[in-house]
């Protein structure tokens, strides 16, 4: 029999809203369901026939492996290979490879592995993960699947319910929310379904000139399967778009919106979104066909235009073999002497555009092209047309001209390199350690460990890490002075550039500005990142200095931070410390304690005179029965000059 | 593993202070760089021995210096005034050690080989040698035969300069750009491969090795 569909599109994102179905809650009303997918339901349980949209057939992707599956004739002709690649796309977008078998126990919910009580709050709270839990709301669901226009219909629609339901309930696979796995699943399939062509006389898939019939002849098998090629070769790339320009002038800050807007226009185009998987302020993550199929170099194009310096990591590899986890899945990969393909390469674009001969003047500002003499207040600047340009978009920040005394300039960074070490780090905890996977063996455990692919979970932690830069925004002008006034309002805390969070400017009087914005990144970061205050992949870093200090070294020291907190104020102190040991600074030293604060004052006097660390160290000795507190901060790793840069760098004095 | 097929000089060179600038216009504010570039030592090795186009390439060795701030006002003199005090941005000894010191890697040749003769030998390299800085002992150490390596860049060259320094191949290009004289009051500004850049060449020109595909 066949159904002729209705004129909406296939949308691979609802393949899975059956896994919003309460099953238990629909049994005890009498309606048996088996699995989460529907394409052996029984309809006349609740008396409709079964939806005609093309999307309905995604609910057969569980099983669909082979165009020449006997499945197909239950398909409507095309919608098989939408279908297949619905599988495959799925497939890669699972935080875990699905032919790895051994599970845990299922759980209700999610596990966010940064925040394990989040769903539990949530529930607190009064959300609930299940969307159909009644007879009517099964019928709603099927409605839905008839009628449903556009993935983002979906999304918007069911956003709370997909925050909440895993992606799959057993341990330990529960960790990505359903929200992600599909927006993921969605975008791959499109991208694949973008660069292969259906052929109906052939009942082949191709792309690049290779034909599959089957999943596994696309996708190859697992990393220790050195002999199951996969025909489709995709790529994997992390990018991170910098820029060469000085900062010299506030009008140079301009350059954050311009690459904002570039990004967000870059991941919001119908052509290109799909290739994007996820990014933050100067970073994208990107999906895309082998070079032969799409020129990166073409891609890219706006942003180079814009004359922006791209590096990228890229692995290009059957699609089985992609993932995040790009150096660890290379060493794997050689340990095998596999003779499939992955290939692992350090790029950067930019250098077509440079001349190899400038005659002078150089460009003031970035250094890479000829300048022109330009002249504003009497001032006059080498400036090349791109530098000019981004002078020339406005006037950021422009109180910070009018300001005197200190400012610290704040920027808030999450390296992606870090966070893949921290997601390994705690996905081997929660296997290790989770009740939830006691059932399962070590030799087990060990292969999920090595399974891990953190992509989808990279996706929904730089969600959470937005929300974080959004609630940094909301709360930093809710703090109270002493008098119960606000500490910061929008004139004495800046943000140059419209929406790009991650980067701040404030006015510093006192020790107390800077210890309020240390203790709301702290209070924020450990209420949605408790898990990773050890090794915190989200860093602070503060550039206190009078305000004429020079902009671009401010930038040096906030773009290349190394510890979670780092603080400076030049010539002074340097700081840079974890978030534990802040805590414990925090807790310990206390800037009313005029005592303590003279004895600091007194050890800072001492090293600067001695310029020996002994000395201090001495110092705190002999007087140990005083100041106990100090003794017990160098015994838990902090160094005597960390404790005095703290304590110069947060202290209670008002800074001239 | 493969050898270079250049042989290089390699010189000790022990400073107390040096400024070797990056190149920032305007601003009161110059920030130093941690390594010599070609273009410096050619100019250096140009003024002290009269040697034209010298190859050579310097490396600070990292557990040597510490940054600093010198802060002073230039004189106007046909003003008769002060300008806005600059701060400036130098190398000085690391807590605990006597001296700054680089490694200086010239490529060996008929001209270069005269600079053993004259070692050791006091020469000036960088910014407001009339304050002291950049005053510096240069001693030869010995030949040095390198093994070719791939991986970052720890200098910065010219582009046109990789072959003489057995550079086989750039696999990633990080681009700058150095001055290079043409006549006494002139030059242009020649591109250059800075920190960063992933090469196949000299393992002394090499601060990490790259593990990857290329």
């Amino acid at each position: 029999m066949s159904i002729i569909p209705n004129n909406k599109p296939f949308i691979a994102e609802l393949h899975d809203i059956g896994k919003l179905v309460d099953k238990d809650a629909l049994q005890k009303q009498n309606i048996q369901i088996r699995g989460h997918t529907f394409c052996d339901f029984d309809f006349s349980q609740i008396g409709i026939s079964q939806p005609s949209s093309p999307s309905w057939w995604g609910q057969f992707s569980d099983e669909i492996k082979s165009l020449t599956s006997t499945n197909k004739k239950k398909l409507m002709g095309y919608y098989i290979s939408d279908v297949l690649l619905t599988n495959i796309a799925d497939e890669l977008a699972a935080s875990i490879s699905r032919t790895w078998g051994k599970k845990g126990e299922k759980a209700e919910g999610l596990y966010v592995l940064w925040n394990p009580d989040y769903y539990q709050k949530q529930v607190n709270a009064g959300e609930k993960w299940a969307a159909f839990t009644t007879p009517d709301e099964l019928r709603e669901m099927f409605k839905f699947i008839e009628e449903c226009n556009s993935p983002e219909e979906f999304f918007k629609r069911y956003d709370k319910n997909l925050r909440l339901t895993p992606e799959d309930k057993s341990a330990p696979m529960n960790i990505v929310d359903l929200f992600t796995h599909l927006e993921l699943t969605g975008k791959i399939y499109r991208v694949l379904k973008k660069h292969s062509n259906f052929d109906q006389r052939i009942n082949k898939l191709i792309y690049a000139n290779n034909e599959i019939q089957q999943v596994n002849e696309a996708t190859g098998g697992r990393i220790n399967e050195p002999t199951e090629k996969g025909k489709w070769i995709y790529r994997l790339i992390f990018l991170s778009i910098a820029f060469p320009q000085s900062l010299s002038r506030l009008q140079d800050l301009n350059v954050f919106r311009k690459r904002a807007d570039l990004i967000k226009s870059f991941s919001e185009d119908e052509n290109t979104k799909d290739y994007v998987l996820f990014f933050t302020d100067d970073f994208m993550c990107l999906f895309i066909p082998k070079e032969d199929e799409i020129q990166i170099y073409d891609l890219l194009g706006p942003f180079l235009k814009a004359e922006f310096m791209i590096d990228y990591k890229e692995m290009e590899a059957e699609l089985n073999l992609l993932t995040s986890s790009m150096e660890r899945a290379y060493v794997n990969f050689h340990s095998f002497s596999s003779t499939r393909h992955l290939k692992l390469y350090e790029k950067n674009l930019s250098g077509g555009f440079l001349e190899k001969i400038i005659c002078p003047p150089l460009c003031d500002s970035c250094q890479m092209r000829r300048g022109e003499e330009r002249i504003k207040d009497q001032i006059h600047e080498y400036l090349c047309d791109t530098c000019y340009s981004i002078r020339e978009m406005g006037e950021p920040a422009s109180d910070y001209a009018q300001w005197e005394g200190k400012a610290a300039w704040m920027k808030i960074t999450l390296d992606q390199e870090q966070l893949l070490t921290s997601l390994h780090r705690l996905f081997e905890e929660y296997v290790d350690t989770h009740q939830a996977m006691q059932s399962v063996s070590n030799s087990d455990k060990e292969l999920l460990k090595e399974s891990f692919r953190p992509l989808a979970v990279q996706m929904d932690f730089a969600k959470d890490y937005k929300l974080l830069l959004k609630a940094f925004n909301n709360q930093i002008y809710e703090i109270k002075d002493n008098d119960g006034n606000p500490l910061f309002t929008t004139d004495n805390f800046l943000y140059p550039v419209e929406g790009y969070y991650e980067f701040g400017i404030f006015k510093v009087y006192s020790g107390e500005e800077i210890l309020a914005v240390l203790d709301l990144f702290s209070n924020l970061l450990e209420e949605y990142f408790p898990e990773c205050l050890k090794d915190s992949p989200i860093k602070l870093s503060i550039s206190l200095a009078p305000v004429k200090y020079p902009y671009q070294e401010h930038w040096r020291f906030l773009s290349l931070p190394k510890n979670s907190i780092n603080i400076q104020s030049p010539g002074s102190s340097k700081l840079g410390i974890d978030m534990s040991q802040y805590k414990l600074l925090r807790e310990k030293i206390k800037r009313e304690d005029t005592k303590l604060s003279h004895f600091l004052h007194r050890l800072a006097d001492i090293e600067i005179e001695t310029k020996s660390n002994m000395m201090v160290m001495l110092e705190i000795f002999n007087n140990r029965k005083k100041f106990p507190v100090l003794l017990e901060l160098t015994q838990n790793e902090l160094s005597v000059n960390q404790i005095l840069d703290f304590y110069k760098l947060t202290r209670e004095e008002v800074i001239p | 593993m493969k050898e270079s097929n250049k042989t290089f000089l390699h010189f000790e060179l022990e400073t107390q202070a040096i400024a070797i600038g990056e190149r920032i216009k305007g601003g009161t504010f110059r920030p130093c760089i941690e390594c010599i570039p070609t273009s410096t030592l050619k100019g250096a090795f140009r003024d002290h021995f009269g040697l034209i186009d010298t190859l050579a390439i310097g490396l600070f060795r990292e557990d040597t210096y510490q940054k600093d701030i010198f802060t002073y006002a230039p004189f106007d003199t046909f003003l008769g005034t002060a300008k806005l005090p600059i701060s400036l941005e130098y190398l000085k000894p690391a807590n605990g050690t006597e001296a700054v010191i680089a490694d200086i890697y010239t490529v060996k040749n008929g001209t270069t080989e005269s600079l053993v003769k004259t070692s050791p030998v006091e020469i000036s390299i960088g910014a407001l040698k009339s304050k002291g800085f950049g005053r510096c002992n240069l001693t030869y150490m010995g030949e040095v035969k390198s093994n070719l390596k791939v991986g970052y860049l720890k200098g910065r060259l010219l582009e046109d300069e990789c072959s003489a320094f057995g550079i086989s191949k750039v696999i990633k290009q990080c681009y700058g750009y150095l001055f290079c004289p043409t006549s006494e009051v002139s030059g242009v500004y020649k591109r250059a491969l800075f920190e960063g850049s992933i090469i196949e060449g000299p393992e002394i020109l090499i601060k990490e090795e790259y593990k990857y595909d290329y």
